[in-house]
C-alpha cells in the first residue's frame, strides 16, 4: 500500500474576474512508498506547495484524486491525515505564546500530552528556550520549532516543504540532521527542498515539477547514474574542444562548465574519445570521470540552466 | 467526484471530545491574547464609568435610586449595545489574526479539518458573550449592590426577567458576532473587516439600506425594524421582559404626557434573530469551505 498515491492530481485557479486562469498543477500522478525518502523538486511556481497542500487539505482539486495510507474516502482520507505530520513554507505560529505554548496547541489537536510537548522540544534542541515567544525567536529557532510541531505525535508520513528555508549553513546543517534521523528511524519523509545537494544525499526517490507538471521521477541513483560522464580540459579553447567532441559518435550530450568541458558518451569509451580527439590534433590534458549530480539533472531537465546541448 | 473534492464537502466528525480539544485551544488562546484583554478593558471601563454615574447620582440626589432589583434596567438594557461592538471587535481580531499569521492553515495541516477549525471560530461567540456580559453585569450588580439596602429588600433581587435580558443580549450578540465572523472570515483581514463590520452597523444598514428601501418601496418599511442590527437592538430593552419595569415606563410616558411605547413582540424578535444567526453562520460556512487556506 502506498503512503501517498495521486492520480491526475490538478488545480486550477479561476484567475477572479480580471485575471487569467492558471493551471497550477497538471494532471500529476506519482506515488510515495512506505520507508521512502521522497524528494518532490521542481523551480519555483512549479506547484510543489500547491501539491503538498492539496495532500494536507488546505487546497481543493480541481480535478484527479489521491489516496493516502491507501484510504481515498472522505472519512479515510481525514483519518490518515491524522497520521501526518506537515509543515508547509514557512513556520506559522501564535507569535504571541511562546514556543511550549504553540506545541500544547498542537499537541491537543493530536492527542498528545505534555510529555510528547517536552520530548519534541528536546529533539530540536528548543528545551532551553521553550519559554521564549514565537515572534522573538530566530529563523532556525522557528523552523526548529515547525519541525517539533511536525514530529509530534510520532506521524508515520512527515511531509516537509523547505524546511531550511532561510536558514544558514549550520541551520541547514542542523535541520539535515533532524532530517536524516527521521529518516533512519524508518519514518517516510516527503521533502520539497531546492538544495538539491542535500536531497540527493538524504532521498531516495525524487520528483521533478515544472510548471505544474512531472518531468522526471524516479530513485535518486537512476537518475544520477544513468550514462558515464567525463570531463575533459585541452590546450585549445573550450568552445573548440566542445565542438570536436560533438563530432564524437558515442557523445550523446555535451556542455561547458567552468573551466572543462563535460561529455555524457553512450557507454564506457573515453578512451575511444580521447583517440578520436588526439586523430584531429587536440590533446587533452585532463580526461576525468565525473559523476552526474542530482543538480545536473535538475538543471538539465527544468531548463534552468544551459545544461547538456543534445547531440542530434 | 474526486475523493479529494468529495472530502472538501463531506463534514468530519464533530465527537464531544473535538469539540472539548477545539474549547480548549480557543480559549487558552483567548487568555493570552493582549489584544482581547484590552478590548475588554476598554469595555469593562465604559461598564464602570456608565454604572459608576448612576450610583454616585443616587448617593447625591434623593430622588434617584440605584439598588437591586430597580437598577437591572440599567445595568442590562440598552448598554447591551456597547457589548455587542465591542465583543464583535474581539471577534474579528481574533479571527482575522488566524489568517494573516497563517496559523488557519497550520492548524488544518496539524490535524484539524476544515469544519473543525470553523466551529472552532464559532465557539469565540458564546465564549466572548458569556465574558463580556459576565463583566457587563458583574460591574453593574456591584454598584448596585452597594447601594441596595438589603434588608430592605422585598422579593428576589434577581428576577427571572433578568435571565431573560441576558439570553436576549447573548442572542443579540450573536447576530452581530455572527455578522462580524462572517465578514473576517471573508475579508480575512482585521482592518478591512472592522471597516466593513463598521460601515454596516453605523451607515449601512440604518442609513442606506433602510433608507433606500423605505425610498423604494415603502409597503416594506415596517419590515426594516427586523434587519439584523436594529433587530438585536430592539431585543436588548429589558422592559421587554419585566412587566413591572415596562409599567414604570408606560406610567412615565404617560405622566410626561409622551406616547406611551408599545410592547415589542418578543418572540418575533428572538425569531428573527435565530434566523439572523442561522443565516450569517450558514453563509460564512459554506463560504469558508469553499476557499482555498
Amino acid at each position: 500500500m502506498s503512503v501517498i498515491e495521486t492520480e491526475g492530481l490538478t488545480k486550477r485557479y479561476s484567475g477572479g474576474l480580471r485575471g487569467d486562469p492558471t493551471l497550477a498543477v497538471d494532471a500529476i500522478s506519482f506515488s510515495v512508498e512506505p520507508g521512502q525518502v521522497f524528494g518532490f523538486l521542481g523551480p519555483n511556481g512549479s506547484g510543489k506547495t500547491t501539491t503538498i497542500g492539496m495532500l494536507l487539505g488546505i487546497i481543493t482539486p480541481t480535478g484527479g484524486a489521491f489516496r493516502l495510507f491507501g484510504g481515498a474516502s472522505p472519512s479515510e482520507i481525514h483519518a490518515a491525515r491524522q497520521r501526518i505530520g506537515a509543515t508547509l513554507e514557512y513556520p506559522n505560529f501564535y507569535p504571541y505564546l511562546t514556543c511550549r505554548d504553540n506545541l500544547r496547541l498542537v499537541a491537543r489537536v493530536k492527542g498528545r500530552g505534555k510529555e510528547d510537548v517536552e520530548r519534541a522540544l528536546g529533539e530540536v534542541g528548543l528545551s532551553g528556550r521553550q519559554r521564549t515567544k514565537f515572534k522573538a525567536c530566530s529563523l532556525g529557532m522557528k523552523q526548529r520549532l515547525a519541525l517539533a510541531a511536525t514530529m509530534l505525535g510520532d506521524p508515520e508520513l512527515i511531509i516537509l516543504d523547505e524546511p531550511a528555508n532561510g536558514l544558514d549553513p549550520a541551520g541547514q546543517h542542523e535541520i539535515r540532521q533532524i532530517i536524516r534521523g527521521l529518516a533512519e528511524r524508518g519514518k517516510t519523509i516527503f521533502l520539497s527542498s531546492h538544495i538539491l545537494h542535500e536531497v540527493e544525499r538524504t532521498c531516495t526517490h525524487v520528483c521533478i515539477l515544472k510548471k505544474g507538471r512531472i518531468i522526471r521521477q524516479g530513485s535518486v541513483s537512476g537518475m544520477t547514474a544513468a550514462r558515464p560522464l567525463v570531463g575533459l580540459r585541452a590546450a585549445v579553447g573550450l568552445a573548440e574542444l566542445k565542438t570536436a567532441v560533438e563530432g564524437f559518435a558515442g557523445t550523446v550530450a555535451v556542455t561547458t562548465i567552468e573551466d572543462r568541458v563535460l561529455v555524457e558518451l553512450e557507454s564506457e569509451e573515453p578512451a575511444a574519445l580521447n583517440e578520436f580527439l588526439a586523430g584531429r590534433g587536440i590533446y587533452v590534458s585532463h580526461l576525468a570521470r565525473e559523476r552526474r549530480t542530482l543538480e545536473d539533472v535538475f538543471m538539465h531537465e527544468t531548463g534552468a540552466s544551459a545544461g547538456f546541448g543534445e547531440i542530434q | 467526484m474526486s475523493a479529494a473534492a468529495e472530502g472538501a464537502r463531506t463534514p468530519p466528525p464533530l465527537t464531544a471530545g473535538v469539540w472539548r480539544v477545539l474549547l480548549a485551544n480557543e480559549w487558552f488562546k483567548l487568555r493570552k491574547r493582549t489584544a482581547f484583554w484590552l478590548t475588554l478593558g476598554f469595555f469593562a471601563f465604559i461598564t464602570v464609568m456608565a454604572n459608576g454615574e448612576e450610583y454616585f447620582d443616587a448617593r447625591t440626589d434623593p430622588d434617584e435610586t440605584f439598588a437591586l432589583p430597580g437598577a437591572w434596567a440599567a445595568i442590562l438594557g440598552e448598554v447591551g449595545v456597547i457589548l455587542m461592538i465591542f465583543a464583535s471587535v474581539a471577534v474579528i481580531m481574533l479571527a482575522c489574526s488566524e489568517f494573516s499569521w497563517r496559523t488557519a492553515r497550520q492548524n488544518v495541516i496539524d490535524g484539524l479539518s476544515k469544519t473543525q477549525w470553523f466551529w472552532g471560530k464559532m465557539l469565540l461567540l458564546p465564549v466572548l458573550g458569556i465574558v463580556f456580559l459576565a463583566v457587563q453585569v458583574g460591574i453593574g450588580a456591584g454598584f448596585a449592590l452597594a447601594g441596595t439596602d438589603l434588608s430592605a429588600a422585598t422579593g428576589p433581587l434577581v428576577p427571572l426577567s433578568v435571565f431573560r435580558t441576558m439570553g436576549a443580549t447573548l442572542l443579540g450578540f450573536f447576530v452581530v458576532g455572527g455578522l462580524a465572523l462572517f465578514i473576517s472570515l471573508a475579508v480575512r483581514s482585521a482592518g478591512g473587516a472592522m471597516a466593513v463590520w463598521f460601515f454596516w452597523v453605523a451607515i449601512g444598514e440604518q442609513q442606506i439600506v433602510a433608507g433606500l428601501l423605505g425610498r423604494a418601496l415603502p409597503e416594506l418599511r415596517p419590515l426594516l425594524r427586523y434587519l439584523p442590527w436594529t433587530n438585536a437592538q430592539r431585543a436588548l430593552s429589558f422592559e421587554n421582559y419585566d412587566a413591572p419595569a415596562f409599567e414604570r415606563v408606560a406610567d412615565a410616558a404617560r405622566e410626561a404626557g409622551r406616547t406611551v411605547p408599545e410592547l415589542p413582540d418578543v418572540s418575533t424578535i428572538t425569531l428573527v434573530n435565530l434566523g439572523w444567526i442561522a443565516l450569517f453562520v450558514g453563509i460564512a460556512f459554506l463560504w469558508f469551505r469553499r476557499r482555498d487556506l
